[in-house]
């Protein structure tokens, strides 16, 4: 079972130092940044993707104008085609309504493939008390699985962890299987192939997510380039989705734009191995599939978000390019965080959703460059939302004093500018003189200093190198 | 009050929030597809070798089992689904069978509803004449493909979906694959290795 993380400052200060100290987890992410922004970067040069972008993001915010509107034609159209909808406006409602269906179909074992809402539920946790056995049947899922951990990306969700990690997962807890076979990366993938093979057989209930819900066909759509979703449906009775209330776009055409932008961004390629579109339970002489359908849609706060400054959040398809290209998750990963959603989706999401008192710290881990605003398929202005919540932070008096105190004189400084360019030309004379190797402006700064060496080799403000290369 | 009421209660809070600021209305967009040419079919087998795929087509006065044959190239058993079993597929040299139970064969024939060209893409599906999941389960998948289904773009392909009128509808592009293990892309993490398509004219 899973701990629940502490989500106080101290507490993210304490992981945000032993990442920074952990050698292995910050190559393993330096490797990884690499790869998938290098991947996104590729992928959204074509020269269509400025269009359908936006048309991704003008059909999501159309939705949130009109949920109910889309969210009861689902319903109908949905138990119309043989699914039962449920509504859950919590996480112990969703647990307690999820446990149920599992107890009620009989269901000791479940398979489940990858599902942010289930971590935010902490599903995985609420079946452990059941007694009820999940298997996680994404590769990266069952990798943190194994680990007791939770995702640490919203699509590689093991992405901080290096094969030699993985390695040592597989042989403590494969422990059946010779100790001293092969274990290269394609002999990994192979072996979790087998194990899973077993899960799926053994598991008469599978629970997936959904990406998208089409409210004029009652359709579920589901997008993974492992297959693993459709393994998890096809071979168990009865088929549990569980999806957040926002997913929900009027037609299936209208999915479209919104597939292309979702597999470009999240640096899968221009479409995903599988995109599933599944409408009710198994028909009469249908070969296969699972007898029953259940849709629980999920709210968690979601709804508290509509016609608010933060409502484009809830425009989020999940791809996670925002983590992929922000320099401050690729140092640590997401596991810093402390929380289900790391990286910027979580620094602009959280503290809207829980309040700038219990997590407004999130939003100052930003160096606000704006890659995440660049990179969103959806156009979430996701830094101008971890600005509001500094704001709002600063106005509530919310976070440590010296940090308040330190915003104020920067803050009266940025309006006397003659005054800031004599501080910031004293300041750099500074660095000169007590920054560098021996560090003794560290005392005064802090941890600013612990990873930065303050030593400049140019002591000109940036106005004056400015005003020099125009010359 | 039910956690529905209570869900759509709040959307209606936040519909009040929105109009209070003056917020105004987003329209539906329209869709804009993509412009392909005419040429979808060379389209469509360019971006199967880009998505890990091969295209073969299939020959004049050729049968659909000797074509297999030879994409298979091995001595295999090869299942076929209930979809094609109308193909003569007797043979001197392979077997083939209908494939009935999730057995995890080495090789499976069936066959697709439409392909899609912007993508390489296929679409398939259960139903009462197709066990979807054997596609899943085999290594390597030989999936038949009709040139007469090709549509343009993935908008075309959203369109065909509720004519299939299947419980399941798949767009599979390439085969299975995970980056999950060291960033490095591997094929048949969970399903096929291989994927084969024979395009009959």
């Amino acid at each position: 079972m899973l701990t629940e993380p502490d989500v106080t400052l101290e507490a993210f200060r304490k992981r945000v130092r032993e990442a920074l100290d952990n050698k292995v987890l910050r190559e393993t992410m330096e490797n990884d940044g690499r790869s998938w922004s290098g991947a996104t970067q590729d992928l959204i040069k074509h020269e269509n993707y400025a269009e359908w972008r936006r048309q991704a993001a003008n059909t999501r915010q159309h939705v949130l104008e009109n949920l109910d509107t889309y969210l009861l034609e689902f319903e109908k159209n949905s138990t119309e085609a043989g699914a039962e909808v449920l509504w859950c406006d919590s996480t112990e409602d969703a647990q307690r309504t999820i446990t149920s269906l599992v107890k009620k179909h009989k269901g000791s074992s479940v398979v489940k493939s990858k599902s942010m809402m289930t971590e935010e539920i902490h599903l995985r946790d609420a079946f452990a008390r059941e007694g009820i056995h999940v298997t996680e049947t994404d590769l990266g899922e069952y990798i943190v699985q194994l680990a007791n951990e939770p995702p640490s990306h919203v699509v590689g969700p093991a992405s901080h962890k290096s094969i030699g990690e993985v390695q040592e997962l597989f042989l403590e807890h494969h422990s059946e299987l010779p100790a001293d076979r092969p274990l290269d990366s394609h002999a990994l993938v192979e072996e979790s192939r087998l194990v899973l093979r077993d899960e799926y057989t053994a598991s008469t209930i599978g629970i997936t997510g959904a990406n998208f819900l089409i409210a004029d066909s009652g359709t579920i759509v589901t997008v993974t380039a492992e297959g693993n979703a459709e393994l998890t449906v096809l071979s168990a009775d009865v088929h549990i989705v569980v999806t957040g209330v926002e997913r929900v776009v009027p037609t299936l055409e209208q999915a479209m734009p919104l597939l292309r932008t979702l597999c470009r961004a999240s640096g899968s390629g221009d479409v995903v191995s599988y995109i599933s579109f599944v409408r009710g339970a198994r028909r009469a002489n249908d070969l296969d599939g699972p007898k029953k359908l259940y849709i629980v849609l999920l709210d968690l706060k979601r709804t508290d978000l509509l016609g608010t400054t933060a409502e484009s959040l809830l425009r989020c398809v999940r791809c996670g390019a925002c983590m992929n290209h922000c320099p401050v998750y690729q140092v640590g990963g997401g596991h810093v965080y402390g929380t289900v959603y790391p990286g910027p989706l979580g620094k602009a999401l959280l503290p809207y959703s829980y309040g700038v008192e219990t997590l407004g710290y999130l939003a100052s881990a930003s160096v606000g460059c704006k890659r995440c605003d660049t990179v969103c398929p959806v156009e979430i202005p996701l830094t101008a939302l971890m600005e509001e919540s500094k704001r709002e932070s600063y106005e509530r008096r919310v976070g440590p004093w010296r940090q308040r105190k330190m915003m104020s004189v920067y803050s009266w400084l940025c309006t006397r500018p003659r005054i800031f360019h004599f501080a910031e030309r004293t300041f750099l004379r500074l660095t000169r003189v007590l920054g560098g190797r021996n560090r003794r402006l560290r005392r005064f700064l802090g941890p600013w200093s612990k990873g930065r060496d303050l030593q400049f080799h140019d002591s000109r403000t940036f106005l004056s190198q400015y005003s020099d290369s125009k010359r | 009050m039910s956690a529905r009421d209570r869900i759509f209660e709040r959307i209606r809070q936040g519909h009040a929030r929105r109009a209070a600021r003056g917020h105004e209305p987003t329209p539906n967009p329209a869709v804009k597809r993509p412009v392909l040419g005419d040429e979808l079919t060379a389209l469509w087998i360019e971006q199967v070798g880009l998505h890990f795929g091969t295209a073969h087509t299939l020959a004049e006065g050729q049968r659909v089992a000797d074509a297999v044959e030879q994409i298979a190239d091995s001595g295999h058993i090869i299942g076929f689904d209930a979809c094609v079993a109308s193909q003569d597929w007797t043979s001197k040299t392979a077997t083939f069978e209908r494939a009935e139970a999730p057995k995890d064969r080495p090789i499976f024939v069936t066959a697709a509803h439409a392909a899609v060209a912007e993508t390489g893409s296929v679409l398939m599906s259960g139903g009462t004449n197709r066990k979807l999941i054997n596609a899943y389960l085999v290594r390597h998948l030989i999936v038949l493909v009709s040139e007469a289904t090709m549509v343009g773009t993935l908008e075309e392909a959203a369109e065909r979906i509720p004519e299939i009128n299947e419980r399941q509808v798949i767009l599979m592009t390439g085969p299975s694959a995970t980056g999950d293990i060291g960033g490095e892309l591997i094929l048949g993490a969970q399903a096929a290795d291989r994927l084969d398509y024979l395009l009959i004219p």
